[in-house]
């Protein structure tokens, strides 16, 4: 009987902490005193604000983040993507990838805003310790790179994601991650050269297979119609033979 | 034996010949046969490995050329051409 109350608050709690979950997974700025109806009603309206964004636009911060596009797009699993991004400088960014980012980073513009400008109000939204990170991030990364690998990642494919270098990666996702993402983007591409050499050899293998068989098949052939040719030049002997002896047995 | 034979209007060469091409004659049928039965029986299979056999022999005698057993062919032809003649010509005889 006790213990119900106690099931109900730990229920609460984890509902409560699932819903704060996706709100932050959606870049939702969350209050305290909002009540979980509140939280839930607001989690929806941002769920409606993602969904009304432009595609274009979202694509195109993926391809300035040099981002693969998931499998099955849907417009809140390129959000959640687009979300995780660090990246601070927005040089080559088109104008509605910028509006995008702003909606989805709650920073608000006004609908005659220049691309510069929403370049400034997304520069501001960060923060003195936004801009005081993203320059560590950078710095550590360029450190990095040149002591590590100042070259682009190994690419096995033509994924846009493993052209970035180690300090591109660190900048947009800090440190550890930024150096787990590189080391993964290293591993995935030595797997998939590796992978792309073991094709190889086996298509080559096949080929050789199949060479060797045609050309078992042509000796095969061969050879059965050498085994008729000889039959034929017996029969031709043993017919002229016969013919020999009606000859003779026709004269006697 | 062979006097009896000869006296009774019997032919031996013609009797060797003809008891040849008997003998060859099964032989050879027996043969196509059974390697014909060996190959439709080992290839009659539902499974896919044997589908994917069946399949590859037929590429493989598709991809045949003539041309490259030209040589053999004519003098297979040739000599059957002879062989023709060679028996016609008993009847001139």
């Amino acid at each position: 009987m006790s213990n119900k109350p106690t099931l109900n608050k730990v229920a609460d709690t984890e509902a409560r902490s699932n819903l704060i979950r996706q709100a932050n997974r959606l870049g939702m700025v969350i209050r305290e005193e909002w009540s979980d109806e509140e939280l839930t009603k607001r989690l929806a309206l941002r769920r409606e604000q993602i969904e009304s964004l432009d595609w274009g636009g979202l694509m195109d911060i993926m391809t300035w983040a040099k981002h693969p596009v998931p499998t099955r797009p849907t417009k809140l699993a390129v959000a959640q993507i687009i979300l995780a991004h660090k990246r601070g400088h927005y040089q080559g960014l088109s104008h509605k990838g910028l509006v995008c980012l702003a909606i989805l980073r709650n920073v608000k513009i006004k609908n005659k805003d220049s691309a510069r400008k929403i370049m400034s109000r997304l520069r501001r939204s960060e923060g003195i310790w936004g801009y005081v990170l993203r320059k560590r991030d950078k710095l550590v990364g360029s450190v990095l790179s040149t002591l590590v690998d100042a070259e682009p990642q190994i690419n096995g494919t033509a994924n846009q994601s493993e052209t970035l270098t180690l300090q591109e990666h660190i900048e947009q996702r800090g440190l550890i991650e930024g150096l787990g993402s590189g080391l993964r983007g290293a591993a995935d591409g030595y797997i998939s050269e590796k992978m792309q050499e073991i094709e190889d050899r086996i298509d080559y293998k096949l080929d050789e297979i199949d060479r060797r068989l045609a050309e078992w098949r042509n000796r095969e052939l061969t050879n059965r119609l050498r085994m008729i040719k000889i039959t034929l030049a017996v029969s031709v002997v043993i017919a002229l033979l016969s013919l020999l002896y009606t000859y003779i047995r026709e004269q006697l | 034996m062979l006097r009896i034979l000869t006296e009774h209007g019997v032919d031996l060469f013609f009797l060797w010949r003809w008891m040849l091409a008997v003998t060859g004659a099964v032989y050879t049928a027996t043969r196509a046969i059974q390697s014909l039965s060996r190959w439709l029986g080992g290839l009659d299979t539902t499974d896919r490995i044997n589908r994917i056999k069946q399949h590859y022999i037929v590429i493989h005698l598709l991809r045949i050329r003539l041309r490259d057993f030209w040589w053999e062919l004519c003098q297979i032809v040739l000599l059957a051409g002879v062989l023709m003649l060679v028996v016609r010509m008993h009847y001139y005889l």
